[in-house]
């Protein structure tokens, strides 16, 4: 062994008890010449499921299948435009040819219709809720996209509520989500660009993007790193995410996330992509500044003074949560006499009573939060409320009257949980911080504190989503685009010109985003 | 995407080694410093800054012919020339690391934590600004404009705090100890400008031209020393020279009726300064060491750097007696700096001057 060896990245070693996804093989193959060759194919693809309804029947004497998934069809829609018109044709000396021809120029069996050759296609229009229809003799399968499966129907959404801005929020569904991003952005150059992620799940998926404003290598950058993707299942847009972020191991992530359409919208058009994925009311948008977590939509609503003194509020409550506690453990811990006189008899008064250090009591308060907090999202609502009185009883008055907890610290978590829910999008981080700086409060005082500070802090530079640097406009610095950042200006400057991410300084798309030397 | 480092902005850059360089301020140490003091440092600190310009223009002049690094050149000239101007750097850079590490220990242990050891604040920096270095260049000169967002607050607060307290009677005249002692604090201030070292390193990165960077960073430096010194001199007096840290004294002093004490402020600034600067030499020491061994990992480049330069100031730390002494040497402190900063461009300009002249008359021929 050299001695430079040991400077080398050392390879992978593989596991036995953990395979790559493999591809199902087959699905690439053309669909059998016959029809009954077809369906025996597809029983067999498929395990004859017990969802897959096949009905066989005559069409001017030709003999064909319809073939789809229970209860993901709309059937009244299916009766009416599809079964119908299709069961009364009469077609003047009858052949496949005429079949296929009367259905591609003559009918509109359904607003959405395609064409397809392998069974891999076959399938995946079955599972997703399309009408397939396949004839004896005709070499294509015909899809018609009349689903109705049941779902959630557009509501207010839960994490992103406004005063002034529209009540509508993504849902579960794909399609309707394009629908709601389409009727707010009537331009030409908005793209979705249909997307499909796991090996074997084969979830719909939407690139949202809108020409002209996207960069090309930004887009192509996006597209690169979604064919990446090699996961069995997708069930939720997170599960795409890693692969989206440049450093998945730091603690922020250049990965934003909405439940609004509207602000989809304005983040599209300010060159970023946009992705739908079919089971998740929430669209990712890439590259997502640092500063985003700070803009709400109703910023864009309220006078620009207002607007802006909501958004230092923001910064403010954003320094308290994580930071707050763990500065008054080290503070108090190693240096009071930076403290006011007032307040430190204050505190030396409360905490003479209770038994744990300083730093054990906020990190056994803020643990029984945390327990608290995840039980009440967890449990059912009717249970939550409980699980919050229990909780407001015991940490509020309980374990200060038995002399376990000091009030101001009772205080501080109070402060700082719901400054933490003034940013939900960067609640993960605020939180693991929050525990590292009571830690490293505790041990090592402001010093530790600071230094903590500083790691963090380069953690969050280091972060270069797709090339964009998450802290800009800040750092690197641009004049112009911190007119959304620190303050946020009137409606007559913001429109003058319009803010494309990577015309930002220090963008760099073609740059690699892991830094070296 | 290319993979090709990415640049950062030239005012970054500037930022990163001001607070780099003022570190040097923050730890001022009147009994140990060699350099001018009292009213003779305030028309020291402009001509040293003159001065490190003059001695960095063969550098620059190196940069606008041949458009890339130093290092680079060094290697274009010869293998063996490469390997012993990275060496060089690489040693220089632990060395300031070590120094760093040391100083600022040293500091916390007698005036923040008084009861404690250095080495649990020499472990922690150390990890600390380890892990920024293998984050890369942009992560943490990206950093220094929060930083510099500080400094300008600090030192608002400061003027504002200690302005009534400025006492115009310190300030005496520059010359007073004569000529040659202008000339030795010029010397001894320049030869402490130990950055330029770092800005040979990193001015390849930044997307400006390098003579711009390089004045910005000297006429701030220059600025910002000015302002400390004189408040230092003008509120402390004499009394300074008593003070094992004259500045934390005079942040100690400083009070706002809304604000309180500001020496809160000053050690969190004086934690970020140690942070950024032994940060640079960490990145810098790194970068020297994959120029000798290629294929060696940033990260692990890195945490060898960052172990090399913990365990000599964990050796060197307590007491202080060996940074003391090299204090007290001042050719120990101006050689390394002559040598890497004028003597080694100059050499590797000359000498790329005369190959391509050489290469000149032989396409001619």
């Amino acid at each position: 062994m050299k001695i430079t060896d040991i400077f080398q990245r050392r390879p992978a070693v593989p596991n036995s008890a953990y395979q790559p996804p493999q591809p199902d093989t087959g699905l690439d193959r053309k669909l059998a010449p016959t029809l009954q060759q077809r369906l025996a194919d597809l029983r067999e693809m498929v395990g004859n499921t017990g969802d897959l309804i096949v009905n066989e029947l005559t069409v001017c004497g030709i003999d064909c299948a319809v073939v789809m998934c229970e209860g993901m069809v709309a059937t009244a829609v299916f009766a009416e435009l599809f079964a119908e018109p299709l069961t009364a044709l009469r077609l003047d000396q009858p052949t496949p040819e005429k079949l296929l021809g009367w259905v591609r120029h003559q009918s509109l069996l359904a607003p959405d219709q395609k064409e397809f050759q392998t069974y891999g296609d076959l399938t995946r229009f079955i599972m997703s809720g399309f009408v397939v229809l396949l004839a004896e003799g005709v070499e294509p399968g015909l899809a018609f996209g009349i689903q109705g499966y049941d779902g959630r129907s557009v509501s207010e959404p839960a994490g992103e509520s406004n005063e002034r801005g529209s009540r509508e929020g993504f849902i579960e569904k794909l399609r309707p989500n394009l629908a709601l991003v389409r009727r707010r952005f009537k331009s030409a150059d908005l793209t979705f660009e249909m997307v499909n992620f796991g090996v074997k799940s084969r979830t719909d998926g939407a690139l949202v993007y809108l020409r002209g404003a996207v960069s090309p290598e930004l887009l192509e950058e996006v597209r690169r790193r979604l064919s990446q993707v090699k996961i069995d299942v997708v069930l939720e847009s997170g599960y795409l995410q890693p692969f989206l972020d440049a450093k998945p191991l730091s603690i922020f992530s250049g990965v934003g996330y909405t439940e609004r359409p509207d602000t989809l919208c304005a983040k599209v058009s300010e060159g970023r992509i946009g992705l739908l994925v079919d089971g998740t009311p929430y669209a990712l948008v890439v590259p997502y500044l640092f500063n985003e977590h700070f803009q709400s939509f109703d910023d864009y609503a309220h006078r620009p003074y207002f607007a802006t003194f909501i958004r230092w509020l923001k910064y403010a409550a954003f320094l308290f949560s994580f930071l707050l506690p763990g500065l008054y453990v080290g503070l108090g811990s190693f240096h009071p006499e930076l403290l006011p006189k007032n307040l430190l008899l204050k505190l030396a008064q409360s905490e003479s009573v209770t038994p744990l250090p300083l730093m054990f009591e906020a990190l056994l308060i803020f643990f029984i939060y945390e327990i608290m907090r995840e039980a009440g999202l967890r449990m059912p609502k009717s249970v939550g409320h409980a699980v919050s009185i229990v909780g407001a009883l015991v940490i509020g008055d309980a374990a200060v009257t038995a002399g376990l907890i000091g009030a101001p610290m009772v205080l501080l978590v109070a402060m700082t949980a719901i400054s933490s829910f003034v940013v939900p999008s960067l609640y993960e981080p605020i939180t693991l911080l929050r525990f590292g700086f009571i830690l490293i409060g505790g041990v090592a005082g402001l010093f530790g504190i600071v230094l903590a500070l500083c790691a963090v802090l380069a953690n969050l530079c280091a972060v270069n989503p797709l090339g964009v640097p998450a802290t800009s406009p800040a750092a690197p610095f641009s004049l112009y685009a911190m007119r959304d950042v620190l303050f946020r200006v009137g409606w007559k400057t913001l429109s003058q010109e319009d803010l494309r991410v990577q015309g930002l300084t220090g963008s760099d798309l073609k740059g690699a985003d892991v830094d070296g030397e | 995407m290319e993979n090709k480092p990415r640049m950062i902005s030239g005012t970054q850059l500037v930022f990163l080694l001001l607070i780099s360089r003022l570190f040097t301020l923050f730890t001022f140490v009147p009994r140990a410093r060699t350099a001018a003091s009292g009213s003779t440092a305030l028309l020291c600190i402009p001509l040293a800054g003159a001065a490190v310009g003059i001695l960095l223009i063969p550098f620059l002049l190196l940069l606008r012919r041949s458009q890339t690094d130093l290092l680079s050149c060094a290697f274009q000239l010869g293998s063996g020339y490469g390997l012993v101007v990275s060496l060089l750097f690489g040693v220089f850079c632990i060395y300031m690391a070590a120094f760093t590490t040391s100083h600022f220990s040293f500091f916390m242990a007698s005036a923040v934590y008084p009861n404690s050891t250095p080495w649990a604040f020499l472990l922690l920096l150390t990890l600390a600004a380890g892990y920024a270095a293998s984050l890369g260049l942009e992560a943490f000169s990206r950093m220094s404009v929060w930083v510099f967002s500080l400094l300008l607050l600090l030192l608002l607060l400061f003027v504002c705090a200690l302005l009534p307290e400025v006492n115009p009677v310190y300030l005496t005249s520059p010359l007073l100890d004569g000529l040659p002692a202008v000339g030795k604090g010029i010397f001894y201030t320049a030869v402490n400008h130990a950055e330029a070292a770092a800005l040979i390193l990193l001015l390849p990165r930044a997307r400006r031209a390098g003579g711009r960077v390089a004045a910005g960073w000297l006429v701030l430096t220059i600025l910002v020393y000015e302002l400390l010194s004189f408040l230092t001199l003008t509120v402390l007096g004499d009394y300074a020279k008593t003070r094992l840290f004259p500045l934390h004294t005079l942040s100690s002093l400083a009070q706002l009726s809304g604000f309180g004490r500001l020496d809160l402020l000053h050690i969190a600034l004086w934690i970020f300064a140690a942070f950024l600067r032994l940060t640079v030499y960490l990145y810098c020491a790194a970068v020297c060491l994959r120029r000798i061994f290629p294929s060696a990992a940033f990260g692990r480049s890195c945490a060898c750097c960052a172990a090399v330069s913990g365990i000599w100031s964990l050796a060197t730390a307590q007491g202080m007696q060996f940074w003391n002494r090299i204090s007290e040497q001042v050719w120990v402190v101006a050689a390394p700096f002559l040598l890497l900063v004028a003597a080694v461009p100059l050499v590797t300009l000359l000498l790329t001057s005369l190959g391509r002249n050489s290469a000149g008359k032989g396409r001619i021929k």
